[in-house]
């Protein structure tokens, strides 16, 4: 039988699956902000936030609630060959498959003849990845409203640049995602460990542990999931291989949250 | 798989690095500490080696050499302050004078406690300097002294007395009543009181 500890661990792997999304109340917010927005005859559509900020899970829920009613398409990897780019679109829009070479005008063309009634909304997840000339094409591509785009981005100095000189004009929604709050950061965790059944680590959890976990990360989701994962991992480690090791579901010891944090390189020791 | 034995070394690293800023301030603090002890121990010392100076000058200074300086001021009362010794509600109130008093009963004392006077500042050397200065006959400066102890504190009763036994004796005996009459306004001193009513009716002179 699977321990408490490893089944908590694999709780915090760091992988974006619909299902895993952790519904917080100024996040769902933001959520529905979103969907109400891809309802509208806009171009562009950005999200932004800091890396770990859960763009990508919010990208990927929204996909997965919107594609079984939706034509919609999510791009998780940025496609940096700009020929394979339009070729990708066009084969998962209008179902053409292009052998040759395709470039912007011949793509235009098949998105100007195409019967497709309902506007394809097009997710791209880590936009700042994108080349500078396939940015310029996306962004005449949105004028066009043949094609609706709803973007990600990393808010860093540099990236917002990008932004700026890229997007800035044609974006008509933005939405920026933070980091959890304190408060907010303790319901992400044991709202995770209770989906997958694991309550009495999820009771482990108390203010004073969510507040070392707050210092740590910062409230950084991405962040949080790796300390946890490594946290449950010292756990496990300490099961099997000193079984006179005391460990309870009581109370998690600073120590470990300490030796997860430094494993992590979180703190530098 | 984690090497727990090393992630825990590291812990132990990182522990005892986290609590240096802590054992650093409180070596500061005992160090701090332990110079301010120092000080204090080398002030009382440096104050000792003072006194015992004085006491050593005091014993090679004729009396006889000193009686002519004295003799001009001097008045009949004079010659018993001598012998005078401070009241014990004054020593009360200020033991470091107290050491002074002790000693002697010279003008060279009365210029040691002047000289202190003008380092700290303190009103009870100057009360005690406008005292030893009435005793002497020497009004004048009584007067400045005392006048300098109201300057610095005017709450002291004593003072306020030796000012306006002063201003007696310096023939301005209108100026002192109106002195005690205004002090006993503000405090009530029954001392000052008593005062004023030997000085009104002649008692005092």
């Amino acid at each position: 039988m699977e321990s408490i500890f490893t089944k908590s661990r694999d709780v915090f792997l760091d992988t974006i699956n619909a299902k895993d999304y952790i519904q917080l109340d100024r996040v769902s917010t933001i959520y529905e902000a979103l969907k109400e927005s891809l309802r509208k005859p806009l171009k562009m559509v950005l999200l932004f936030g800091k890396p770990g900020s859960g763009k990508s899970m919010l990208l990927a829920k929204l996909y997965d609630e919107l594609s079984e009613q939706n034509n919609i398409y999510l791009y998780q990897t940025p496609i940096v060959d700009e020929n394979e780019f339009y070729k990708i679109l066009v084969q998962d829009i209008f179902q053409i498959k292009y052998d040759g070479t395709l470039n912007f005008t011949q793509f235009m063309k098949i998105t100007r003849d195409s019967v497709i009634k309902e506007v394809p909304i097009v997710l791209l997840d880590e936009a700042q990845l994108y080349a500078e000339p396939l940015l310029e094409k996306i962004r005449l591509l949105s004028d066009t409203r043949s094609i609706k785009f709803v973007i990600t981005l990393h808010k860093t100095e540099k990236e917002d640049l990008i932004a700026k000189e890229h997007f800035q004009t044609r974006i008509w929604e933005t939405f920026e995602l933070e980091n959890a709050s304190n408060s907010e950061l303790k319901i992400y965790i044991q709202k995770k460990l209770m989906k997958a059944n694991c309550f009495d680590t999820a009771n482990m959890f108390t203010p004073k542990i969510v507040d070392t976990i707050y210092k740590l990360t910062q409230g950084n989701y991405r962040e949080t999931n790796k300390l946890l994962y490594t946290l449950f991992d010292i756990y496990s480690t300490y099961e099997k291989n000193m079984p006179n090791y005391p460990l309870n579901t009581v109370k998690i010891p600073k120590k470990f949250v300490e030796m997860a944090a430094i494993h992590t390189g979180l703190i530098n020791a | 798989m984690l090497n727990i034995h090393d992630l825990e070394k590291r812990w132990k690293v990182y522990k005892i690095k986290s609590f240096i800023p802590y054992v650093i301030t409180i070596a500061l603090l005992v160090i701090v500490s332990i110079a301010y002890i120092l000080y204090n121990e080398v002030q009382k010392l440096a104050q000792q080696k003072e006194l015992s100076k004085t006491k050593e000058t005091k014993i090679t200074i004729p009396l006889k050499k000193l009686k002519p300086t004295i003799e001009n001021n001097r008045t009949k009362k004079a010659t018993a302050i001598q012998t005078l010794k401070p009241s014990k509600g004054f020593m009360k109130k200020e033991q470091r004078v107290a050491i002074t008093i002790e000693r002697g009963e010279t003008k060279n004392d009365v210029f040691e406690v002047v000289k202190r006077f003008r380092k700290s500042g303190d009103p009870a050397l100057s009360l005690f300097v406008a005292k030893k200065y009435y005793e002497l006959g020497d009004y004048k400066q009584a007067y400045n002294y005392a006048l300098i102890t109201n300057q610095i504190n005017p709450d002291i009763e004593e003072s306020w007395i030796i000012f306006a036994k002063t201003l007696v004796k310096l023939h301005k005996k209108n100026k002192a009543i109106y002195t005690l009459e205004e002090y006993i306004k503000v405090s009530h001193s029954s001392n000052a009181e008593i005062l004023l009513h030997e000085i009104k009716s002649g008692k005092f002179q």
